[in-house]
């Protein structure tokens, strides 16, 4: 099989790993080393003041070595999305952003109508995008088409 | 000086962007910053200056799928 592309980066495992639910920091690293997989995907949210979570979390993925996906987990709104994108850039130092704009809270359906502006606007901007849409051929040729 | 910080009112007496990260404990901390909506990055928060009132937000890494 050939390996996985993206953005022209190959990868050797197929799987994506979401870095969210686990039980404890233990089992989240046994995760990522039994899966083998390259790309983790972490997002950005609030922290009260001071706090060390994200710190801890941090040097725990930053020790395993691979590759980071941000995401814009939380965003309902394009601009919300577009904002929380470029400060995932800053932070994380890579161009690659897992977009998505909820649509409903509840069941975190995409707004693909806000995904596609989003989209747009991080393709000019020289994101590599990831898209978190539906499997509805129309959005996926809207979002072909502006990048 | 007021600010919004992530959503709570605050007070402190940093001036600068990295001055209030210090102020706030995020020291070696890998953070993404704006203000009022747009994005500060790193190289940027020597220079920015805060005035009352702005809206802040810092955002750190954490678990997502």
């Amino acid at each position: 099989m050939d390996p996985l592309q993206f953005y022209g980066v190959s990868v050797a495992s197929r799987l994506l790993l979401g870095t969210a639910q686990y039980p404890s920091p233990a089992i989240l690293a046994d995760a990522i080393t039994r899966s083998e997989a390259d790309i983790l995907t972490v997002s950005l949210r609030r922290e009260s003041t001071g706090g060390s979570g994200g710190r801890d979390f941090w040097k725990l993925i930053s020790a395993m070595g691979k590759k980071i996906l941000p995401n814009t987990a939380g965003c309902h709104s394009a601009k919300e999305a577009i904002t929380t994108a470029e400060m995932a850039r800053d932070v994380f130092d890579t161009p690659w952003i897992k977009l998505e704009v909820i649509g409903n809270a509840d069941t975190l359906q995409p707004d693909v109508f806000g995904l596609v502006e989003a989209a747009r606007e991080l393709c000019a901007q020289g994101f590599q995008v990831f898209p978190y849409t539906t499997d509805d051929l129309i959005v996926a040729e809207k979002l072909l088409s502006v990048g | 000086m007021r600010l919004i910080v992530n959503g709570n009112e605050t007070n402190v007496s940093a001036e600068t962007f990295a001055e209030l990260l210090l102020e706030l404990g995020y020291e070696d901390m890998p953070v993404a910053t704006a203000v009022n909506m747009s994005v500060v990055r790193k190289k940027d928060r020597d220079i920015v200056r805060l005035k009352e009132g702005d809206r802040v937000e810092i955002l750190v890494p954490m678990q997502g799928g």
